[in-house]
C-alpha cells in the first residue's frame, strides 16, 4: 500500500521531527487521518525520534520542580474530586433547563464545576493575602470549556505581573485554514479581537500569550476562526475564563 | 497512567518521580538554561496531569509521550523567547573548538549533551546531522533551516526523511 499523493511522502520526515510550518502540519495532520500508508510510515519512523528525545542525559531538576507541580495536581485533584460529588445542593437551574440566553451567556457553568472554579478562585486570592505579595503571585483560573465542541479540552488562563497566559490541551485541531483565536472582554461588552492566533499540537495542547494588560478585561474567550483572523467572533467560544 | 487519568495525585507523582529527569534534560538540551528548562519541564507535567486520558499506549511508551510533550512545551518556550530570525543556527563544532574556560555553562552542557547524541547520530551523514539536529534540539522548521542552511527545501525535508530511515535502520540493527 503506497500513498497516491508524494507530497505527503516527502512531508513525512519533517512531520515526525516536528518540524512542518502550520499550514504543511495541518495538512499533514488532515492526510493521516485518511491515509493508511502514511499513518504506517510514521508508526515505523516514531521510535527513532523517540530516541532523539531520550538522548540527552537526564538531569533532574531541583526540588522546586516538583514541589509546584504537585502543589499544582493535588489542588486540581481536590477540586476534581469536589466537581464529581453528587451535586445535590445545587438544583438544575432554569437556563440549564432549556431557557435561551444570549448566545455569549450559553455556557453555563455546571453547578459543581462552577464550585470548583469558585474554590480555585479563593484558593488563588487566599494564597496571595497569606503570602503578603498580594500583587506579584501568579492566579490561575479554569476555563470553561465547551464539552460539544472539545470533549477532551481543558485550558486554564494564569495571571502574573499583569499578563495572562491561557494553557490548553485536548482542544481538536481548528481545521485547515483555521486557527484559535483569542477574545477579551469585559463585564457585558462585546469580545474586543486579539492578536494571538494559535493551533494545537497532536496532544491538542498550547500555549498562548494573551495580549495587553490583564487589568483591561475580565474574560478571555477563544473560538475557531479563518486562519486570518476575524473582527467579531463567528462562532460560540470553545473556551471562556473569568480571570 | 489510568489512576493518574482518573485524577489520582499520587499515581502522578511516580510518573513524575519515573521521568523528570529525562524530561528536564531534554528540555535544557533544546534550552540551553535552568530557568526556562525547568518552565518547560513544569508546563509539561501539568499537561501530562491534565491530558493523561488522552494517552494511547497503542502509540509508544509513557517515557516516550512524557518526553514529546515536554519537547513541544521547551519548543514552544523557545520560539516565544526568540524571533526565529534572530535565532542562531546553533553550531555544534564551534563550541567544541571554544576553549573551556570562554565557555558558559549554557554552551558547556550543550556541548556535552550535543556529543551524547552524536553517538546515536553517528550513522548519519553530517548533512542529515544537521537539519535533524537543528529541528529536533533547536526548533527550526524546515523553511527556517533551509533559508539558514541555503538549500532548497526539498532537500532539507528528503535529507529529514532520510536520516529517519537510517536511525531506525540502525536501532533495529543493534544486538538486544
Amino acid at each position: 500500500m503506497t500513498c497516491t499523493d508524494p507530497r505527503f511522502a516527502e512531508e513525512l520526515g519533517a512531520w515526525v521531527l516536528g518540524a512542518c510550518g502550520p499550514a504543511e502540519a495541518d495538512a499533514m495532520r488532515e492526510h493521516l487521518a485518511a491515509c493508511a500508508s502514511c499513518r504506517e510510515q510514521e508508526a515505523r519512523l516514531r521510535p527513532a525520534r523517540d530516541a532523539l528525545l531520550a538522548a540527552p542525559r537526564p538531569v533532574m531538576p531541583s526540588a522546586a520542580v516538583k514541589a509546584a507541580v504537585m502543589r499544582d495536581v493535588r489542588r486540581e485533584a481536590q477540586l476534581l474530586g469536589a466537581a464529581r460529588a453528587p451535586d445535590r445542593a445545587h438544583p438544575t437551574s432554569a437556563r440549564s433547563a432549556g431557557r435561551r440566553g444570549p448566545r455569549w451567556t450559553s455556557l453555563v457553568p455546571r453547578p459543581a464545576l462552577a464550585l470548583a472554579c469558585s474554590l480555585l478562585l479563593a484558593g488563588a486570592v487566599g494564597a496571595m493575602v497569606v503570602g503578603g505579595a498580594p500583587f506579584d503571585r501568579p492566579t490561575a483560573v479554569v476555563a470553561e470549556v465547551d464539552p460539544a465542541l472539545a470533549p477532551r479540552g481543558s485550558a486554564r488562563v494564569e495571571v502574573r505581573g499583569g499578563r495572562a497566559r491561557l494553557e490548553a490541551d485536548g482542544l481538536p485541531a481548528p481545521g485547515r485554514g483555521r486557527a484559535y483565536q483569542v477574545w477579551v472582554r469585559s463585564g457585558q461588552g462585546a469580545p474586543r479581537p486579539t492578536t494571538a492566533r494559535f493551533t494545537v499540537d497532536a496532544l491538542g495542547s498550547a500555549t498562548v500569550e494573551v495580549p495587553g494588560d490583564a487589568d483591561g478585561f475580565d474574560q478571555v474567550l477563544v473560538t475557531s476562526e479563518p486562519a486570518a483572523g476575524s473582527q467579531r467572533p463567528t462562532c460560540a467560544p470553545v473556551l471562556q475564563a473569568t480571570v | 497512567m489510568a489512576l493518574v487519568a482518573r485524577a489520582d495525585a499520587n499515581a502522578f507523582e511516580v510518573v513524575y518521580d519515573r521521568h523528570c529527569g529525562a524530561a528536564y534534560g531534554l528540555a535544557f538540551r533544546v534550552l540551553g538554561a535552568q530557568g526556562p528548562a525547568e518552565d518547560a519541564c513544569q508546563e509539561a507535567f501539568m499537561s501530562v496531569w491534565r491530558a493523561a486520558s488522552r494517552y494511547d499506549a497503542r502509540l509508544g511508551s509513557v517515557r516516550s509521550w512524557v518526553l514529546s510533550v515536554t519537547h513541544n512545551r521547551a519548543i514552544d518556550q523557545l520560539r516565544r523567547v526568540t524571533r526565529h530570525t534572530d535565532r542562531q543556527v546553533y553550531d555544534d563544532t564551534a563550541a567544541e573548538r571554544m576553549p573551556a574556560a570562554e565557555e558558559t555553562e549554557g554552551t558547556a552542557l550543550r556541548r556535552v549533551g550535543a556529543e551524547e547524541t552524536r553517538g546515536l547520530l553517528a550513522t548519519l551523514s553530517s548533512e542529515q546531522r544537521r537539519v535533524v539536529e537543528l529541528s529536533i534540539y533547536s526548533g527550526f522548521s524546515h523553511g527556517e533551516i533551509a533559508e539558514a542552511l541555503g538549500i532548497p527545501l526539498g532537500t532539507v525535508k528528503s535529507r529529514m526523511r532520510l536520516a529517519l530511515e537510517k536511525l531506525r535502520s540502525s536501532m533495529t540493527a543493534q544486538p538486544a
